[in-house]
């Protein structure tokens, strides 16, 4: 008599969750482009650019960048010049939505199709992951990468072959390319691979698979250090691994800050551990993976780096989600069929959690996508005054700048406070602050735009040496909102004749102390 | 003999369950034994909790570095995730710890052993190790209600509870239709919840008198939506437990009868026989008797004699008749004055018709039966009108469907469905426990339930087992809303104790809802009536119910709810009632208002008995009531008209009340006329039909809807879309080709003199201008009706589009400058107006950056940043974006200050279709010779058509003179093609004074020139 709904199978309840996770990401999440986004998407708009003919680059990004630049920017700066920022974005979405479709795969293989549902369901309602899905940055395709290998890892695991395993390698040499910070991960996806090996197949077969992809790791390494510009060791060490902290931050304030952003599920997928510590099929796995939900935080706290923290919050979530969604399984009494009754409304359970992660989720997700300043009416500036192919600009917030004016503007015209160079009539080349100096002097920008927030210091001076030579115009003074508070882009333009320029004094700028 | 379920069976298992608490640790007992207490910590972690997180929340990931914050926060945080803790023992832990280890191994099920009727042990309900309880689920669902009050998400919530609802529901054992009814419910209770928090967040509680009652009344409709989603949401029937037999009860059919007439009432004597023959036959030994309640006597009714002769004749069918000489307690006095006659106590059944409810031959075998269960009290059928042919009866059956078909059935699963007063089988000891029907109430029936209830339980059957009449008219229809909301209120005000307040063996948290809302169900005529007021009263004094909040923030947030709302709706009553049903409902609100009056002022209510028959000519004067509230509601719509548009929102809002409140009276008011259309007709009554059929005939709400619906969208269109020619590309204007000997003369002039001016100037001149130049705003609209005026005249207009305007000191905007222009930031409006020009067809002279080579140009290629190479670059632009949309009825006027020094400036030749020679004479300066200037441009721009522009103030005789002269070089100047005087001078925003200065007709003398120039033009023909 019953009517099952086996319209709605296990599939078609990943696909609503990966429509809620696809729709609230693009429909709430909204700002211009964040700077690392701005960076590698111009980054990969040159190279691209260079692929296609066009002049090479004028900045060795592979020397500084914190993946490798024939990886991640090529494939946004592509996507970008044919579809925009937009484009670009969508792509980490595709990534975050298979991200947590393998969320539901390893879950369900592991457990069963109802903690899937619920794993699936509380990792993509969580604010970082919704972040991350809409940050066109190396992080979301890096994490698929990641979640990729760890699946194939679960698969090799517990598949009667062991040839799947070969695949790990190459797998998470890409994820190493398309980010350096997933060295981190590489132990725990092999670590994952031995224990359900070792539960499923014996200590025997355990040693092989893992012989099996730790051969196609090595050759899959080698074949990168043929393929790569070694500038990559440079920024690996610089980005990753001897990373020197900037801002420098408490270890009792990060770890809060984890707890603030991912505590939840972290809080569920204790209990999820608690729970398979009950048995001894799944206490290695979920030991594992709950360890491994720490790596990137514990890091963070060593390092005292706020830094990305968020976005590397989304990569353990990623491991403790399969327990997360046995915990809530657990709660909603499907662990059991004789009680597995929608009409008896345990379910419902389930379904208050994973709204309220998700209330918190999208506030969360829109108070990150918030922290930086929207930078449109820079923008539009930007584009009242710009000539492709002629004049110079100066820019203090260079990435977004160029990024946002880069249908009107040339790599080669942009400067700013990193490296600075002038060449004087004498043919002598000036670096540094005695060349910003000497650029404003003789009206070298035709266009200066600072914020004094970056580089305060170099800002004032360059601002008191547009006072001292009375060379520019302050055009225009925008607002500037971002975590840090409220503060002001300021233009200026060259003046229409040298020493008459309408910028006189400091006063004119709304500075606070 | 034992009716009430034997405790005692329970009440040793429990005891057997506290042993193992013996061994547990006295820290578990204690916490046991405080359960109160964690119940009220676990209440005030839900206002707590949520505050805790967002505030955490809140602070931004840069001010981690202020650890003073946490430090602060810290021992709030703590005390928060302490009662968390003690909650989660209280509701999880702790009823865990009191099952028994030895009842339940690790491996199996803990059972309950449930005690039967008769004592033994039954079949236990399984409760597995490990399964939460149900408070889990309610103390998780409380929670993420109120973290969801508090932060409001808006939107992507409703998204998310359909789709992970859904996502959840695909994993559990339940059929598509309750998982799709149970997504619904829950999409309603999140969006409402959603809804009402961001609500009350933006009242306006300064203006509180309009404020609070719109408040109110959305809230009271907020929470009825939700009770409605509560009552249908989807449980299986408590099992009957058939103990007994209960065809050996005695059964007693009473059918009382005040005024009804003997010819309904033999109907439903009929109809009782039949059935009783039903019945009998299946069960010989049984004992049914029909008596007749006849209260017309004490009543004074005329045809009491009568039933009492009806009687009589149906006395061969053993039919009794009581009749009472003396009144008191209305129709449950009568019944019980019966009853007591006719000892119909202790194990009897009492089964209770209407007079004109005509029971089914069925009606006994499928009513008694549940009782079998001992602890039935009462099986309450349906009511359902037979006269569908009347209108007001088919509206009224939908109003009785929504309740008899979806919400009855949901009370039922709830144990809440209370008697309705007839159609009804009632065990009469349950009467006989309670003193019999009570007779200070004319709901007796209601009353009686919730006595009766807290021991009894009810039983609701689906099927149509007896039919009756409906009111006939709509004062009948409104009489009788107006009897039961009374007697709800009155049973409401007198037993709210009951229904509130805990009592030990009182009513189930289950009943109290349903009964709660089945007596705040009439209250919703006073909330109508506040939708149509309140809005009403904003438009009319301009006090808003809504402060801080946007129009697109209040859609955010009311459409998901709306939606949801009418979804979940739409999706239970299909194939059971429609939308007349709520206009129905809507129509009552006077009844219901005055009912509400009349038990709030305590005053005596008698009972009415619903007239069953017309009588003499329809009264029409219920009719003022909404004639009334919608003069109120056009005038107020007409009203919004005067307003500013500083609170859009609440105008929004307020628009929407009203339209919403027309739109149910004009449909309601469909259903008078159709009432009154019936009357006259008097037809006979048709057999009942089917649904499919009735539902066919939905025709004056259809066309009063349809219609409303249809109109307003008309309207918007035809206030979106003013009528365009079609689109495509218009026919070219190709200037050389328009380029005659016959020269054009026309006047440009400033917006302020565009239409008073060249009538005017046009009977000093004696001629018709071929050309009207204006200058615009790049975000202007075209002017087509300015354009087509000027078409119908023979003239042609001149478009002057400037990018901006000038600041204060003379500044110009960015937004002005020559690249904003090439670099597209304009791109938009400029499309705009090529799309506006080429669907306007005709020819159309069109200039940009005029005077672009000097500085006096808001988009100049030597001042405000602009470089002369940017003019060239800009002009281009604006030209593709016009071909490129088809605009090829243009011809552009290329327009600097000097066209005699613009090399650096000028756009390519090609792309120039006329150039433009302005001559602007200041008063007191030297003013040049026209014949060297148009000599040098038409050396410069040979074969181009020259526009010459001119504008002169000074003395009358230096003016004339100089016009003379250009007169002179005009007619001689073989590329002129126009001649235009440019009115009220060069200054933006000119004066009286400046205006006639600058004026062509600032003098006799400068007129009389120009009327000879015009002669010279041989312009004779006038309009060209």
């Amino acid at each position: 008599m019953r009517a099952r709904a086996g319209a709605i199978s296990a599939r078609g309840s990943l696909t609503l969750v990966l429509a809620v996770q696809a729709v609230v990401s693009v429909g709430t999440l909204r700002n211009t482009a964040f700077q690392d986004e701005a960076l590698y998407l111009y980054a990969g708009r040159q190279i691209v650019r260079h692929l296609l003919g066009g002049p090479a680059p004028l900045d060795h990004y592979a020397f500084y960048f914190s993946g490798y630049p024939f990886v991640y920017p090529l494939i946004g700066g592509y996507l970008d010049r044919i579809g925009g920022l937009e484009l670009a974005r969508a792509f980490s979405l595709v990534c975050m939505l298979g991200v947590t479709a393998l969320v539901s795969a390893i879950t369900a293989r592991l457990f069963d199709r109802r903690a899937a549902v619920f794993a699936s369901a509380c990792y993509a309602v969580t604010g970082v992951v919704l972040f991350v899905g809409r940050l066109a940055t190396f992080d979301a395709l890096c994490l698929f990468l990641i979640a990729l290998a760890a699946g194939i890892g679960v698969y090799a695991g517990t598949a009667r072959r062991p040839w799947s395993a070969v695949a790990i390698g190459p797998v998470l040499v890409l994820a190493i390319l398309a980010k350096y910070a997933a060295l981190l991960f590489v132990p725990p996806v092999f670590a994952i691979l031995v224990c359900l090996s070792v539960t499923s197949a014996g200590w025997r077969a355990a040693i092989g698979r893992t012989c099996l992809a730790s051969f196609a790791l090595a050759l899959s390494l080698w074949v990168a250090d043929r393929s790569i510009d070694h500038a990559a060791f440079h920024a690996l060490a610089g980005s990753t691994t001897d990373r020197s902290t900037t801002f420098v931050q408490s270890r009792i304030s990060l770890f809060l800050h984890v707890l603030q952003m991912g505590g939840i599920l972290l809080a569920i997928g204790l209990v999820g551990l608690l729970l398979l510590m009950r048995g001894k099929r799944m206490r290695m796995f979920a030991v594992i993976t709950f360890g491994t939900a720490w790596l990137a935080p514990a890091y963070h706290m060593y390092k005292h780096e706020p830094i990305s923290l968020d976005k590397h919050i989304a990569y353990g979530l990623f491991f403790v989600a399969p327990l997360a969604g046995y915990a809530l399984a657990w709660l909603a009494g499907l662990e059991r069929p004789d009680i597995a009754n929608a009409q008896r409304g345990y379910w419902l359970a389930a379904v208050a959690v994973v709204l309220a992660m998700f209330t918190l989720g999208l506030h969360q997700s829109q108070t990150l996508y918030s922290n930086w300043a929207n930078t449109s009416k820079l923008s539009y500036a930007l584009h009242t005054q710009l000539r492709d192919g002629t004049g110079r600009i100066f820019a203090e917030d260079i990435e977004v700048a160029r990024f946002d004016a880069r249908d009107v503007s040339e790599e080669w015209q942009w400067s700013s406070f990193y490296y600075p160079t002038y060449v004087t009539a004498s043919r002598e080349t000036l670096t540094g602050t005695p060349a910003l100096i000497q650029a404003v002097t003789n009206r070298y920008y035709d266009l200066v735009e600072l914020s004094f927030n970056y580089f305060p210091d170099d800002a004032y001076t360059l601002a008191n040496q547009m006072i001292r030579t009375r060379n520019y115009d302050l055009i225009a003074v925008l607002p500037l909102v971002n975590s840090y508070g409220r503060s002001h882009y300021y233009v200026w333009r060259s003046a229409l004749a040298p020493g008459r320029g309408t910028f006189t004094s400091l006063t004119q700028l709304k500075l606070t102390a | 003999m034992a009716l009430a379920p034997p405790r005692d069976g329970r009440h040793q298992h429990v005891a057997s369950r506290r042993k193992p608490l013996v061994a547990l640790s006295r820290v578990r007992l204690l916490l046991w034994s405080l359960r109160p207490l964690w119940v009220l910590l676990a209440v005030t972690t839900v206002v707590l909790l949520p505050s805790s997180v967002v505030s955490l929340l809140r602070i931004s990931s840069r001010d981690v570095s202020l650890p003073w914050r946490y430090a602060g926060l810290s021992p709030f945080a703590f005390v928060t995730a302490s009662v968390v803790a003690c909650a989660f023992a209280s509701t999880v832990l702790v009823p865990r710890l009191r099952r028994s280890p030895e009842a339940a191994p690790a491996s199996a099920p803990v059972e309950f052993p449930v005690p039967a009727p008769d004592g033994s042990s039954m079949p236990p309900a399984r409760r597995p190790r490990g399964a939460p309880q149900p408070r889990v689920a309610g103390f998780a669902l409380v929670v993420a209600v109120a973290w969801i009050a508090y932060a409001h998400p808006g939107a992507p919530l409703t998204l998310a509870v359909l789709a992970v609802g859904l996502a959840m529901l695909a994993t559990t054992d339940v059929d598509r239709h309750q998982a799709t009814t149970m997504v619904l419910a829950l999409g309603v209770g999140f969006a409402t919840v959603d809804y009402v928090s961001w609500r009350v967040s933006v009242t306006n509680w300064h203006g509180w008198w309009i404020a609070i009652p719109i408040l109110v009344a959305e809230a009271f409709g907020a929470a009825h939506a939700l009770g409605f989603q509560f009552t249908i949401w989807p449980r299986s029937t408590p099992p009957l437990e058939a103990t007994l037999d209960p065809t050996q009860y005695p059964i007693f059919v009473f059918v009382p009868t005040l005024n009804e007439g003997v010819g309904i009432l033999r109907k439903t004597l009929n109809g009782c026989v039949a059935a009783r023959s039903a019945y009998l036959r299946r069960h010989p030994h049984a004992n049914v008797s029909i008596v007749v309640c006849n209260d017309g006597r004490a009543a004074n009714a005329p045809c009491w004699r009568d039933v009492d002769k009806l009687v009589n004749e149906f006395a061969l069918y053993g039919v009794k008749g009581v009749t009472r000489r003396f009144g008191g307690g209305a129709k449950a006095g009568n019944i019980e004055h019966a009853r007591q006659k006719m000892h119909a106590t202790g194990d009897a059944l009492v089964v209770i018709f209407d007079a004109d409810q005509i029971p089914d031959r069925q009606f006994l075998l499928k009513t008694v039966a549940p009782f079998a269960d001992a602890s039935i009290g009462w099986v309450q059928t349906g009511q359902y009108y037979s006269n569908l042919d009347n209108p007001v009866a088919r509206w009224a059956d939908d109003q009785q469907s929504m309740f008899y078909n979806l919400l009855c059935p949901g009370k039922a699963a709830l144990n809440a469905a209370f008697i309705c007063g007839t159609n009804v089988v009632i065990r009469a000891a349950a009467l006989d426990e309670i003193g019999g029907l009570p007779q200070d109430s004319v709901t007796e029936d209601f009353a009686a339930s919730i006595a009766l209830h807290p021991r009894w339980r009810s039983v609701f059957l689906r099927d149509v087992l007896a039919k009756g009449l409906g009111p006939l008219d709509i004062p009948s229809y409104l009489k009788q809303q107006s009897r039961w909301a009374l007697g709800t209120l009155e049973v409401f005000r007198r037993d709210w104790r009951a229904i509130i307040l805990p009592k030990k063996n009182g009513l189930r948290p289950g009943q109290r809802v349903q009964y709660l809302l089945a007596c705040t169900h009439y209250l919703c005529g006073l909330r109508d009536l506040v939708y149509m007021v309140s809005p009403a009263l904003f438009i009319f004094t301009g006090i808003p119910a809504v402060r801080r909040a946007s129009l697109s923030e209040y859609l955010w947030h009311f459409i998901p709810y709306a939606a949801m709302v009418i979804v979940a709706m739409w999706y239970s009553a299909r194939r059971v009632t429609g939308w007349r049903g709520m206009v129905a409902g809507f129509g009552s609100f006077p009844a219901l208002v005055g009912s509400l009056a009349a038990v709030t002022m305590r005053r005596k209510a008698s009972f009415v008995v619903t007239s069953k028959e017309r009588n003499g000519r329809p009264s029409l004067r219920y009719l003022v009531v909404y004639l009334l509230f919608v003069v109120l509601c056009v005038t107020a719509l007409g009203w919004t008209t005067r307003m500013n548009g500083a609170e859009r929102t609440s105008l929004f809002i307020s628009v929407f009340w009203i339209v919403y409140s027309l739109a149910m009276l004009g449909a309601f008011l469909g259903l008078a006329y159709a009432d009154l259309h019936t009357h006259a007709a008097a037809r006979v009554a048709e057999p009942r039909q089917s649904r499919r059929e009735r539902a066919g005939r939905l025709r004056p709400v259809r066309v009063g809807l349809g219609a409303l619906i249809v109109s307003t969208v008309l309207a918007s269109v035809a206030l979106t879309h003013s009528p365009t020619a079609p689109a495509g590309v218009a026919r070219p204007f190709v200037i050389a080709s328009d380029y005659t000997a016959t020269r054009r003369f026309g006047v440009s002039l400033p917006i302020q003199l565009l239409r008073s001016e060249p009538p005017q100037l046009e009977r000093s001149l004696g001629i018709r201008f071929s050309i009207v130049g204006r200058t615009q705003d790049v975000i202007d609209k075209f002017d087509t009706g300015w354009a087509r005026q000027l078409a119908a005249q023979g003239a042609r207009p001149w478009i002057t589009l400037e990018f901006g305007e000038f600041g204060a000191g003379h500044t110009a905007p960015l937004s002005a400058s020559l690249p904003a222009i090439y670099n597209g930031l304009h791109d938009r409006d400029i499309r705009r107006w090529a799309t506006e020009i080429r669907d306007f067809g005709g020819p159309v002279y069109m200039t940009v950056l005029k005077h672009a080579d000097k500085n006096w140009s808001i988009s100049s290629g030597v001042a405000h940043g602009g470089i002369p190479a940017d003019v060239p670059r800009a002009w281009l632009h604006v030209r593709s974006i016009f071909r490129d949309a088809g605009a090829k009825n243009v011809a552009w006027v290329w327009a600097p200050a000097d066209p005699n020094q613009d090399q650096a400036f000028a756009p390519p030749a090609s792309s120039i279709d006329a150039v433009l020679q302005s001559f602007i004479n200041y008063p007191g300066a030297r003013w040049g010779n026209p014949k060297t200037v148009l000599d040098n441009v038409s050396r410069r721009y040979p074969g181009k058509p020259l526009f010459v522009e001119v504008s002169a103030a000074g003395p009358a005789a230096e003016k004339s003179a100089w016009l003379y002269r250009l007169g002179s070089t005009v007619a001689t100047t073989p590329q002129l093609y126009a001649l235009l005087y440019h009115e009220g001078g060069p200054a933006l925003l000119p004066t009286p004074s400046q205006q006639h200065r600058w004026s062509l007709a600032s003098d006799s003398q400068s007129l009389m020139s120009m009327r000879r120039i015009v002669a010279n033009l041989d312009t004779a023909r006038g309009i060209r």
